[in-house]
């Protein structure tokens, strides 16, 4: 598993985290919010959803509303994936599956690894980030789940 | 063992949809309906029409009875009382949500409960 420290301060506080990325977009999620990672399976759209909302998918008999998080922030998908993926992830209130076009693994990264996010150039990233990660050379945002997925419900 | 409850499963691909049969007194070709007593289930759910023949079902909701337009395949058949669930946390009260009732699990998949009121003005 990789591992990221801080450049300056080393730090003994460490946390994994998922990566994946979305259209042309690699971003990160608290690995203890993800439950696991499974192909996607057959969608049963919902008619009159909106577009982030493609449907909802059953997984060992539960349905678990599908979430597009590239439609909802508004990313590029210039290059889909061929088989896309789903991260099941769960906050305090839903349990979700997030489309991803691609899961690049799982790492360590130390707390002072963390900065406050900037994410230049995207206002609706901005919005739900709850910090960036220094990854050696790239950064990429941490994302908010909680605030994600409650401002991402249909209504 | 569980038991079995009767719905009519109105297949509009890529959408499948289902009415509790107690809901439909009669399935029929779009001849009988009425143009002034029917609503286009299409039209309603903003889902594209169909190719080829059209039917219709009668639904009723408590007095009412009024036709639905469908497209697709009609069918009938049991699911357990089990197979009706609820719609997931995080859609659960979204407004455009209100024609449905909620989720029937049926071939390792879903379809999506109508409320029969819907059929009539379009809200629950």
């Amino acid at each position: 598993m990789e591992r990221y420290e801080a450049r300056d301060s080393p730090s003994s506080e460490w946390c994994s985290i998922t990566r994946a990325r979305f259209g042309d977009v690699e971003l990160a999620l608290l690995s203890r919010d993800v439950e696991e990672v499974t192909a996607v399976s057959a969608v049963t759209p919902i008619p009159c959803a909106p577009p982030h909302v493609p449907g909802i998918v059953a997984l060992r008999g539960e349905a678990i509303p599908v979430f597009d998080l590239a439609s909802f922030l508004g990313l590029s998908t210039a290059a889909p994936a061929e088989v896309p993926r789903m991260l099941i992830v769960r906050s305090r209130q839903y349990r979700v599956a997030v489309v991803c076009d691609q899961v690049l693994g799982v790492a360590d990264v130390a707390r002072g690894a963390m900065r406050e996010a900037a994410v230049a150039g995207n206002p609706a990233l901005r919005r739900y980030a709850s910090a960036e990660l220094d990854l050696g050379g790239s950064v990429v945002p941490l994302l908010d789940l909680e605030a994600l997925l409650a401002a991402g419900r249909a209504r | 063992m569980s038991a079995l409850t009767s719905v009519v499963v109105l297949s509009m691909a890529p959408h499948r949809l289902v009415l509790p049969s107690e809901h439909v007194d009669r399935i029929g070709g779009r001849d009988e309906a009425p143009p002034e007593d029917t609503t286009d289930l299409a039209t309603l759910l903003r889902i594209p029409a169909p190719e080829g023949a059209r039917r219709a079902v009668r639904v009723l909701a408590g007095e009412r009875a009024r036709w639905l337009l469908v497209g697709g395949s009609i069918s009938v058949r049991s699911v357990p009382a089990g197979a009706f669930v609820g719609f997931p946390r995080w859609l659960d009260g979204a407004p455009e949500l209100a024609c449905f009732a909620g989720l029937v699990a049926m071939d390792e998949g879903f379809a999506l409960e109508l409320r029969p009121s819907c059929a009539f003005d379009g809200t629950p």
